[in-house]
């Protein structure tokens, strides 16, 4: 019979880590945002505090007071912009699950009208597009989850004014939006 | 079947793309058109809101950090704990009173009624007051006292009785300070008590629990009367007050630490929600006032403001004024403040204007009265509407 005395397990080779910003750079970035960008992220703020009970400057700040505090860490490799939608986005999610749960557990009654709500905006922005079916079929693809490819073959145009369709799309509700 | 809320995150998501995919050259001829520079300032006030949010949450970090996680896991023994040793007391004052002394009320009890007068009470004494203006004659004592003490008579002096449940003029008080008619006021008037400076403090009378009967008219004879109580007698109080120290002492200090100040509403507008109805709530503890923007919010008594901003979350641009007998009024999700911190301000003085600051959906004011650190039901503490 033998006895092991001691085993050797080969250690993994640490993971190297990833760069991330301080909240002072981070609070040094979002400063340094250009118009454009940061004019840009209020409007994608916008869009998504509509399905939300909140001000789109209520789930921006959310955003920023999150990145601010440590809370959500920024790679370095990651620009701003996108870093920051993807925290407006998750945030609107977090929200809207809170309220669904409220609304579950019954201490919370303002789901009826916050559906009804979304259903009128969902009704306003396709009547933008009522001039328009192609675009309107492609706002209801949009609507419906599908991306890209699938998007184009739904709307039956080529490439080309495909994209010209989107930016006409994007211009309209970010005129009803903000 | 998605919802409608999904079609518009959908679509929000299919727009978002477009945008974060675009060039920063593209995205500044696409997204940034003419509106755009009041949009990054807009953008930058939202990024100074959240770096003072940001500093506060870091700051309860690293409190919660120092904090010993034991101690502050939760926060509902320490509760029980406090509650556990009300009732160990209050029942052990019981069980002494009734063993030792004719008192049947226990003093505990009696102190706390003491130190809350209900709403009635307070009516009762306004009441009381107004009814005496009436009559045109000397108000009454306080409605507590005793019919069989005697009232001070004109010209009393040391042999007068040595109590004196409220304020009663000499003769030459009176002469010195002739009743004044008071011009109506939002100034809250307050009953002081005055007792001669020479004289030892009154003996205690032979009847049960006298301490108890002397708060008790203090209590009553404290609350600030409204301007619906132009009591000339009283309004000369503060004058006898001021006069040499040798003619009459006014326990001011007393009076200050136990006055319930005479609240105000701040504004007007339909209550959404009160105190009872949000008490689920931690952070809406309170009343909420639906009120259009820009309405003016006065404050609800005379008093210090001790905080003035927005850096505490969820409840916007906040006021908070300390007020006597440990008194604290907040006012929340407000639009523009007007006042600083130190600041002294007069019952119904504007402090701010309303708004829908932080949290609220709506514009609105949220008003909470504090005692100590606990909020309180302001319907107790507000004038019927």
């Amino acid at each position: 019979m033998t006895t092991v005395s001691s085993i050797d397990v080969p250690t993994a080779a640490p993971e190297p880590a990833v760069a991330i910003l301080s909240p002072a750079e981070a609070g040094a970035a979002i400063r340094a945002l250009s118009v454009a960008d940061k004019a840009a992220l209020m409007k994608l703020a916008s869009l998504y505090a509509r399905k939300t009970p909140y001000d789109h400057e209520d789930l921006l700040q959310e955003a920023v007071c999150r990145v601010l505090a440590g809370a959500r860490t920024w790679p370095r490799h990651v620009a701003a912009l996108p870093f920051l939608w993807g925290v407006v986005r998750s945030i609107a999610w977090e929200w809207k699950k809170e309220f669904v749960e409220r609304e579950a557990d019954g201490t919370d009654f303002g789901g009826e009208e916050r559906r009804a709500i979304a259903s009128l905006d969902v009704g306003k922005v396709l009547s933008l597009f009522d001039d328009d079916p192609a675009a309107q079929s492609i706002v209801r693809g949009m609507m419906e989850g599908a991306r890209g490819q699938e998007l184009q073959q739904l709307s039956g145009l080529d490439k080309t004014e495909y994209e010209s369709k989107r930016t006409k799309i994007r211009r309209r509700i970010e005129k009803l939006e903000v | 079947m998605n919802r409608p809320s999904d079609h518009l995150h959908n679509l929000a998501d299919a727009l978002s793309e477009d945008v974060v995919a675009m060039s920063p050259e593209m995205r500044a001829a696409e997204v940034a058109p003419e509106g755009s520079p009041g949009l990054a300032r807009a953008f930058d006030r939202v990024v100074g809101r959240a770096e003072r949010q940001a500093r506060w949450r870091r700051l309860g970090q690293r409190l919660r950090a120092l904090a010993p996680s034991t101690t502050l896991r939760s926060w509902r023994p320490a509760v029980a704990a406090v509650a556990g040793i009300a009732v160990v007391v209050v029942v052990g004052d019981v069980f002494l009173q009734g063993a030792g002394g004719p008192r049947a009320v226990p003093a505990s009890v009696e102190r706390f009624r003491v130190r809350e007068p209900v709403r009635n009470d307070i009516l009762a004494s306004r009441r009381l007051a107004d009814r005496d203006e009436s009559a045109g004659g000397v108000p009454a004592a306080a409605p507590a006292a005793s019919p069989s003490q005697p009232a001070p008579a004109a010209g009393a002096s040391a042999d007068a009785p040595k109590r004196v449940p409220t304020v009663p003029m000499t003769a030459a008080t009176e002469a010195a300070n002739p009743p004044q008619p008071l011009a109506p006021s939002d100034k809250p008037v307050r009953i002081l008590r005055v007792r001669p400076a020479a004289e030892a403090p009154p003996p205690a009378p032979a009847k049960p629990a006298p301490d108890v009967l002397d708060k008790r008219s203090l209590s009553l004879a404290d609350p600030p009367l409204s301007r619906a109580a132009p009591d000339a007698r009283l309004q000369s109080a503060p004058r006898v007050a001021a006069s040499p120290p040798a003619a009459a002492a006014v326990d001011q200090a007393g009076a200050n630490r136990n006055a319930i100040p005479a609240f105000a509403w701040p504004v007007g507008g339909h209550v959404m929600a009160d105190f009872a109805t949000a008490k689920a709530d931690a952070r809406a503890a309170g009343i909420d006032i639906a009120v259009p923007l820009g309405t003016d919010v006065r404050a609800a008594a005379d008093g210090a403001v001790v905080y003035a901003g927005d850096g505490i979350g969820n409840f916007g641009n906040l006021i908070l004024v300390r007020h006597d007998g440990g008194f604290v009024t907040a006012y929340a999700h407000l639009g523009r403040i007007l006042v600083k911190v130190n600041d002294r301000v007069q019952r119904g003085q504007v402090i701010a204007t309303s708004g829908s600051s932080d949290t609220a959906a709506t514009p609105l004011l949220h008003f909470e009265i504090r005692r100590g650190s606990a909020t309180v039901d302001a319907w107790q503490f507000l004038p019927a509407r």
